[in-house]
């Protein structure tokens, strides 16, 4: 099943291109989770590390952006971006 | 409809401009008179022998054991010794792949005339993209020249020359100099009163690295009572490309290392791996390879060789002004005590998008961050201060996107931390715009193609605002509008080559995000993007044309403020712009990017050295290597923070993230630049970074 990012309001403003196609709810993402003031971390995300209380990476599944969406500890949730160097 | 409304545009004089451009015309005749041009001195890679002390570098090229930094350079380097030929020097042609003579049309570059003819082919070369070789004497994107001048001291004293050496006086009492200049400025340079004459190529010499001086960090310029002892007891911690740990500027008089741990983030995964990725080095695991004859293949890691793109890595060079102590070349960086913790970034191979890179030198934004975590996890409780050189042009600059909350978070955790960030180097490039698009007329953009590499749109607006937008191609076609809220994508069955998006309310900051992606080949130089506000009022937006390395798109009509990078809009990072030491003036590196913030707030927080700095150079073991960029700056304040902190230490004092930023801020030096007191600039921040801001003041 596709899951399209536009529609996703929790998830943080990707660059067009990343918008011009749907994802398949198998497709590995590496995200950035940000959780809501004293939610506590949800059960089906295994973080891989946490750069605070309240905002830690993990990698999902784009299905389950789908289910974060409806999840009210979810605040918002970030998909790794490429960062070229700055030379 | 839209043809009969009041239209303003952001791109003043372009439409008139392109109804009267000539159509392309074909070559009636070709004339074929390509002149013999010597390579220039320094073209190829110095002798090892010479580079001094009669100590032979490791010169390995990568191998099955070896994991070489930055491994998508390495496919190009496979034949790099063969393929580095002159034709990839800015100031030659290269070959061409045509199907017959008659395809060949006039290219609509402008390069002025009246310039020497091969620096007329370097300027035309880099107008459609191609850059040259970095070259032991210049960068890729650079030019040596020769100069006839009225003045030495107004040549050496002109923005952007990086002056080489004074040949002689002519008869006229002009004399003959020589120097190196950005391709993308000679045209600028040969403008200038002084400059009689300018011509490519000629031997260079170079000039000592002067960041130490300009900031006052050597231990005899202190601030009186301070004893930072070289930044000793404090982790620096680079998160960078290419680290050569064998470099005699990282090891201890007694030849063992100064890492604490080097994280490969493309390493081969191991139990122990940070994070459950990549190949983590012990500092024991690093003195082992030390003791080597071969220290990158007993590692398994390596600095990427050089190559026709690159001499000396990035992170190398970066480690050395923050953190280097002059073993191998002489001239310490900024904290030579410290310890030192290095994270060669890559990006995950999953699901990543973004702008390209001429060099695929990239990481992302996840792995970043992760990479900034294992660097304080690794300090503990030691005093840290960790030093970003990655970024692009995109993104809310209000910092408020997660990967700048996350920095912001790891430093809030506990005192005497800090990331040091640069500003980014894009401010020659065009590729912001902003102001207001009236509330009852249409508002126009103009954003310009370079060799039909397409490019990515991004406009920010308030939420309580609503915005139409409208493509329009360089032929009239009209793509949208596209009602807030709604998206559009455009092309041909199996491909999309326009996509635009209007968003409204983004998770973070609930504001509005337009963004409009044009494939690459698409045809015609210039786009227009229109504008119109759909309830009644005027909106105020900023723009950015996304980053790319290989033919940046830009705005015909950009405003000069803020260029900062993606990441560096954050509220805890220290973000750093570039001035160039050599001169008396200390003028602002012309690429160093400029504030504020979308949100107003005064960043970059500082400047700091960053023009032609020489220090370490991978794979020579002693040898230095002239770069120059933000990403030199950074860390000469990354050092100097290092510096900050052992003091700190020393008097038993922590240093919340709060308290530091303004003690370096305080402590600035200024007249030049001129700054009022408690004033601030958008590119040199609030002054030039100093050790007197090590004081307990």
């Amino acid at each position: 099943m596709a899951v399209d990012l536009k529609s996703l309001k929790k998830l943080e403003s990707l660059p067009a291109s990343a918008l011009s196609e749907p994802r398949s709810d198998s497709d590995r993402l590496v995200v950035l989770v940000k959780l809501r003031e004293g939610a506590h971390q949800p059960s089906y995300i295994s973080p891989r590390a946490h750069m605070g209380p309240q905002i830690f990476s993990a990698e999902i599944c784009a299905g389950d952006l789908q289910r974060m969406e409806s999840d009210p500890s979810i605040e918002s949730v970030s998909v790794t971006q490429r960062l070229p160097l700055i030379e | 409809m839209a043809a009969k409304k009041r239209s303003t545009r952001s791109g003043a004089g372009t439409k008139s401009k392109r109804a009267v451009r000539k159509p392309t015309k074909l070559l009636r005749k070709r004339t074929i008179t390509e002149p013999m041009v010597a390579a220039p001195a320094g073209m190829w890679p110095a002798d090892p022998v010479s580079l001094g002390f009669g100590w032979r570098p490791y010169q390995y090229l990568p191998g099955g054991a070896i994991t070489a930094a930055a491994p998508s350079l390495v496919p190009a380097l496979g034949g790099a010794l063969a393929a580095i030929s002159s034709d990839m020097l800015g100031t030659r042609l290269s070959a061409v792949s045509l199907p017959t003579i008659g395809a060949l049309q006039t290219l609509p570059i402008k390069v002025a005339a009246a310039l020497d003819p091969r620096l007329q082919l370097a300027l035309a070369n880099h107008r459609i993209g191609k850059r040259g070789m970095d070259l032991t004497s210049t960068a890729g994107d650079e030019v040596a020249v020769v100069a006839r001048v009225k003045s030495v001291t107004d040549w050496r004293a002109l923005p952007d020359v990086f002056p080489g050496s004074e040949l002689g006086k002519a008869s006229d009492a002009s004399w003959i100099v020589t120097g190196r200049v950005p391709i993308q400025r000679v045209e600028a340079v040969r403008g200038d009163a002084t400059v009689l004459s300018l011509k490519a190529s000629q031997p260079l010499h170079p000039a000592l690295a002067a960041t130490i001086q300009a900031m006052d960090t050597a231990p005899g310029s202190l601030p009186p009572g301070t004893s930072p002892d070289g930044g000793n007891g404090v982790v620096v911690g680079i998160v960078d490309f290419g680290c050569d740990f064998a470099h005699q500027n990282f090891r201890l008089p007694n030849g063992r290392t100064r890492l604490l741990a080097l994280w490969h983030q493309a390493g081969i995964t191991r139990p122990d791996s940070p994070f459950g990725y990549g190949r983590l080095y012990s500092r024991d695991q690093i003195n082992a390879a030390l003791t080597s004859p071969n220290p990158y293949m007993a590692l398994g890691y390596g600095p990427t060789p050089d190559n026709a793109f690159q001499t000396g890595t990035h992170g190398t060079h970066v480690m050395d002004i923050a953190a280097g102590n002059g073993r191998g070349s002489t001239q310490p960086g900024v904290a030579p005590k410290a310890d030192i913790v290095f994270v060669e970034v890559a990006a995950t191979d999953i699901a990543w998008q973004g702008p390209e890179s001429v060099k695929n030198v990239f990481g992302d934004s996840v792995q970043l961050l992760e990479a900034v975590r294992f660097v304080f996890d690794t300090a503990g409780d030691r005093p840290c201060v960790c030093n970003i050189s990655l970024g692009t042009n995109g993104g809310p600059h209000d910092g408020t996107s997660l990967v700048e909350q996350g920095l912001d978070a790891i430093v809030r955790e506990r005192p005497n931390r800090a990331i040091v960030i640069a500003a980014s180097n894009s401010q020659a490039d065009g590729i912001h715009a902003s102001g207001q698009i009236p509330a009852a007329a249409v508002h126009e953009i103009v954003w310009r193609q370079r060799s039909a590499g397409g490019g990515e749109f991004e406009l920010w607006y308030p939420g309580a605002r609503r915005l139409a937008v409208t493509l329009v191609a360089a032929d009239g076609t009209e793509f949208g509008p596209v009602q807030p809220g709604q998206n559009l994508p455009i092309g041909s069955p199996g491909q999309i080559a326009i996509f635009m998006t209007s968003r409204l309310g983004d998770p973070n900051n609930h504001d509005n995000v337009i963004g409009i992606w044009l494939a690459e080949g698409l045809p015609g130089e210039d786009w227009i993007v229109r504008l119109q506000s759909t309830d009644g009022q005027a909106v105020d937006y900023h723009a950015w044309i996304e980053r790319n390395d290989r033919a940046q798109a830009s705005f015909t009509a950009p405003v000069a403020t803020h260029t900062l990078g993606s990441i560096s809009t954050g509220h805890e990072t220290v973000v750093v712009g570039s001035y160039d030491a050599h001169k008396p003036q200390f003028p602002l590196s012309t690429f160093s990017s400029s504030g504020p913030t979308r949100d107003g707030r005064s960043k970059p927080e500082v400047s700091a050295p960053g023009h032609n700095v020489l220090a370490a150079r991978s794979r020579t073991g002693v040898g230095v290597v002239r770069k120059s960029g933000t990403s030199m700056a950074a860390p000469a304040v990354t050092g100097l923070i290092a510096l900050i902190l052992a003091e700190a230490r020393r008097n038993n004092r922590d240093l919340p993230i709060a308290v530091l930023r303004q003690k370096l801020m305080n402590h600035t030096r200024r007249n030049p630049p001129a700054i009022a007191a408690n004033g601030w600039d958008i590119r040199y921040g609030h002054g030039r970074a100093n050790a007197a801001s090590i004081g307990d003041n």
